[in-house]
């Protein structure tokens, strides 16, 4: 059992506003084996995306990691400064943002953006760059890989400048990639091949992947662990298969029933009721205490630490105690 | 809940153009094949759901039912009336009759308007209702959605984007419309936000008998609700049916290859995954003979030259496609 | 107008702790805010008051004092005295009705006749469209001051005219940024909402989309006031403006030109006055703009 490829530690982020200090983390901890998908899940506001840039290092200013380690390989990122951070980038950690049209640059060729990948990471020669940039090209699906080189991303439909960002992403043979909303802008039946393909890229090459979604479907058909992210802080990490039989935390079931499912028919669905916390406030309980039937007074003084609940599994709840998982 | 009953909105051979490109100076516009000779019967007091991927055609179909769009050819009934040939005051008089839903909630309401403004305004247009009988109805409105008093002075950016989407539901509600097209009402929410509006839909479609047709790309969400499903492709319907025939037994390739993309909740599923190659075709320069069959799994000679016409396989449910001719 | 400036500050003010846009820059904008509100305050104050707050309010008016010509800056008088013998700071004084009259009205024509063609043009687009596009060519493709100049010698000197001339020579900006508003507010989900409940066009022009093009047309308008003050001093300078000898700081600049290195306060002061005004507009123009922002555009943070 080798040790995980990342880890994050206690994470805490915050952003200053108009209103006042935005707390963006609360402590996220979750960890990453080699060749392992997790899929970070959250709805908006739960502080996913931060969690994928902090590990990059690009919060954007004058937000700032207050506290915590981000452990890649033994390695504190935190501890870096940007000059080393910017050569872990892409060379160790390649990322995937959601929508392609505004990662990709415009007036740069396709063959380009992946270039600049290449030289600035690996030094190849003209020739062999280009050349693994072809690769690369045909290794994800991209129809006619020449002239995608030459031509400009606005040529291609969102599927396809995907993959171009997916080749970007692989060109310096990372081992972890962080995918953020990878498939949330496109349809679903390219969201179907642009799955199948990082599955298959993440199977040939023992890629880690930490895949950041809103949508618990794509978590249960491409990830083998998820955790489940509510106002900064992680509530459960676990198997994918025992996480939907049997979902632990309050907040994990209240997603799963709310949602509307395909091969089962439901008379109403049950939405959780309220609204997720804004991010103002110093919470000093659980901070789902407003929101979860189960709640007690203990919950609304006391943040409930990560109980184990299985062999692999971790739920942050004091119903842990009680329940016996 | 089948067509036996009276289809409160009857579509006929419904084409729609857009021009696209050009400008003052020329250069080349292109003429975008947005519906191509659509047939559609929505059953009154239910929901008729309608999917398909992004250029497929279904938001245009909601708009062009409203008026939005300027059809070029074809006939809409709603309610007996032919939609498409009123003008001015009779146009503004059945508008009372059908509303939309749109699917970025905040959007939909005009940002310096107070919300107590946004509701009051269909009630200003066509009643005589002022003042106090006017606020009433107002409130009574927002209470209908799950809001209250505290709401109405508020301006849309100061909602959530569930609270917007109720703001839009009452005013939706005004005038006691029949007809509802609801163009992606939970796309831009949150999941168990969705799960709220979702609910309150359905309540007050059994409240009220209203007729809904769901646009929506999110299958799971359409099934929910739907009692009828259409599938379109490219500007065209390529299946309808009950939920029940469509998930169960989809005929269709594209509706097959459109389920089995579909992520489900449940990891240990086994599922034989149909992936369609290349992308959509341009809606410019649709192809030849049946839409789909530059990506069909199951292309014949026979699908390049003829556009399938609607087979019917059940008493309720048919699809466009060669394969069920042979 | 100071109240929302007042607004605006308070809202900087109250609501910023932990470190928000660095302090010196927000510093350096509310003093440039206030300063630019009392410098506006003043001359409507001088436009209002101008023959109770003048020392020489007659002087002012355009009464020669033959004996006291072109006198130096002193206690008696504060900015001199011009070549017909009157007291300058009177003068600017009195000046202040013409000048910023002239800002204020200008801009109101432009935006009386730019807003509306230009809401027309952008909401009903196609043949009136064209036709708006091509007439603001023609307007667009001469140099503001020179189609005034053209305007206002056509129409024959007076203040009336000037003010016409620089109103018609300014209207198609207005239109143009009203249009490109317009252009992209028709396609907005509030619009076709409002469409479909079957509120008519003019109501939908006037109640949805016109007051979502404010905030940029307040703006330009604000800064155009400087500039018109400018465009009227010009013409006064060129003797296309009021007639003398109405006080007019233009003209007052022009007056002093041939005597600047012997007696630089008939000139100098003028100039000031426009100086100092001008800016203050155009700082209300930007601390407007900022105020309008932050109001639209939610920092949010990726989550």
């Amino acid at each position: 059992m080798s040790a995980p490829l990342l880890v994050v530690e206690d994470l805490h982020v915050e952003f200053p506003d108009e209103t006042g200090m935005v707390h963006a983390l609360r402590g996220v901890s979750l960890t990453l084996d080699r060749g392992e998908v997790l899929g970070l899940v959250g709805e908006t506001g739960c502080g996913k995306s931060v969690t994928g840039l902090s590990i990059l290092g690009l919060v954007p200013q004058p937000g700032r990691i207050k506290s915590g380690r981000i452990l890649l390989d033994g390695q504190d990122l935190t501890a870096l400064d940007e000059g080393d951070l910017r050569k872990l980038r892409g060379r160790n950690i390649g990322m995937i943002f959601q929508d392609p049209v505004t990662s990709l640059n415009p007036v740069f060729t396709n063959g380009r953006q992946v270039l600049n990948v290449i030289e600035r990471h690996l030094h190849l020669g003209r020739a062999a760059a280009r050349q693994r940039a072809l690769e690369l090209f045909v290794s994800v699906g991209l129809p006619d890989p020449e002239a995608i080189l030459e031509g400009y991303p606005h040529q291609l439909s969102g599927g396809m400048q995907q993959r171009v960002m997916i080749a970007m992403a692989l060109a310096a043979g990372p081992e972890l990639i962080i995918a953020d909303e990878p498939t949330t802008a496109v349809d679903v039946t390219i969201q179907a091949q642009i799955l199948d393909l990082l599955l298959k890229l993440q199977r040939e090459r023992g890629i880690a992947i930490l895949l950041i979604t809103h949508n618990l479907g794509v978590v249960a058909e491409t990830c083998h662990r998820v955790a489940v992210l509510y106002a900064g802080r992680v509530v459960e990490e676990s198997p994918v298969g025992e996480f939907f039989k049997e979902p632990r935390h309050p907040y994990s079931q209240g997603l799963l029933h709310s949602l509307p499912r395909l091969n089962q028919a439901a008379d109403w669905l049950t939405p959780i009721p309220g609204n997720v916390p804004s991010g103002h406030e110093d919470l000093p309980g659980c901070a789902f205490a407003a929101r979860c039937e189960y709640a007690t007074d203990r919950c609304w003084q006391n943040q409930p630490p990560m109980y184990a609940a299985g062999a692999a599994r971790r739920v942050a709840c004091f119903l842990a105690e009680e329940a016996g998982w | 809940m089948t067509a036996a009953a009276q289809p409160l909105v009857q579509v006929r051979d419904l084409s729609v153009f857009y021009e696209s490109g050009g400008g003052f100076l020329g250069g080349s516009t292109r003429r975008v094949r947005a519906l191509h000779n659509v047939d559609l019967d929505i059953p009154a007091h239910q929901t008729l759901g309608l999917v398909g991927e992004s250029g497929c055609g279904k938001t245009t179909l909601g708009r062009a039912l409203l008026r939005l769009v300027k059809p070029a050819g074809g006939q809409v009934t709603i309610d007996g009336v032919e939609v498409l040939a009123l003008s001015g005051a009779a146009l503004r008089a059945l508008r009372r009759e059908m509303q939309i839903i749109f699917q970025n909630p905040i959007a939909s309401l005009s940002p310096r308007l107070r919300v107590r403004d946004v509701v009051a305004e269909p009630l200003q247009t066509h009643t005589p209702l002022r003042g106090q009988p006017l606020n009433d109805r107002v409130l009574e409105l927002l209470c209908m959605v799950g809001m209250d008093e505290s709401h109405m002075d508020r301006f849309p950016h100061a909602l959530s984007g569930g609270q917007a989407q109720r703001v839009a539901i009452a005013r939706a509600l005004a005038l006691n419309p029949k007809f509802l097209v609801l163009d992606e009402p939970t796309s831009a929410l949150d999941v168990s936000v969705q799960a709220q509006i979702l609910n309150l839909l359905q309540q007050l479609q059994g409240q009220f008998n209203l007729t809904y047709l769901l646009i929506s790309h999110d299958l799971a969400v359409v099934q929910y609700i739907s009692q009828r499903l259409a599938v379109m492709y490219l500007g065209e319907i390529v299946e309808e049916g009950p939920p029940r025939a469509i998930f169960g037994e989809p005929r269709h390739p594209y509706t097959q290859a459109l389920l089995s993309a579909t992520p489900v909740l449940d990891p240990h599923l086994a599922r034989r995954r149909i992936i369609l190659s290349g992308v959509v075709p341009s809606a410019a320069d649709p192809p030849s003979g049946c839409p789909f069959h530059t990506r069909c799994p199951q292309v014949m000679e026979q699908c390049r030259e003829v556009n399938p016409p609607p087979t019917q396989i059940d008493a309720d449910h048919w699809a466009s496609c060669h394969l069920l001719t042979k | 107008m100071s109240s929302m400036l007042a607004e605006g500050l308070a809202k900087r003010t109250g609501e910023t702790r932990n470190g928000t846009p660095g302090p010196i820059r927000f510093f350096r904008h509310e003093i440039l805010a206030l300063a630019s509100a009392i410098v506006i305050l003043a001359s409507l104050g001088m436009m209002a008051f101008a023959p109770w707050i003048s020392p020489y309010p007659e002087e002012g008016a355009g009464l020669p004092v033959v004996s006291h010509q072109l006198l130096a800056p002193s206690s008696v008088h504060p900015f001199g005295t011009d070549d017909l013998g009157r007291d300058v700071l009177s003068r600017v004084i009195f000046g202040a009705r013409v000048s910023v009259t002239m800002g204020v009205m200008v801009t109101l024509v432009a935006i009386a006749v730019g807003v509306p063609l230009g809401a027309a043009s952008g909401f009903f687009g196609r043949w009136i469209d064209e036709a708006m596009m091509r007439i603001t060519d023609v307007f667009l493709a001469f140099p503001p001051l020179l189609l005034a100049i053209v305007f206002a010698s056509a129409m024959g000197r007076s203040f009336g005219n000037a003010m016409l001339a620089i109103g018609i020579s300014w209207w198609p900006w207005y239109a143009r940024l009203v249009r490109s508003e317009v252009l992209s507010l028709r396609e907005q989900y509030f619009v076709d909402a409002a469409r479909s409940i079957g509120v008519k066009d003019i109501k939908i022009i006037l109640r949805h989309i016109l007051p979502n093009t404010l905030s940029p047309v307040i703006v330009q308008a604000s800064m155009d006031i400087g500039s018109a003050i400018l465009a009227g001093a010009g013409l006064s300078f060129l003797g296309l403006g009021v007639r003398p000898p109405i006080a007019d700081w233009g003209r007052m600049l022009s007056d002093g030109r041939a005597i600047l290195l012997s007696h630089w306060w008939v000139s100098t002061f003028p100039g000031l006055a426009i100086f100092v005004t001008v800016l203050a507009f155009n700082i209300l123009g930007d601390a407007l703009r900022d105020w309008f922002d932050p109001h639209m555009r939610t920092r949010r943070y990726v989550a």
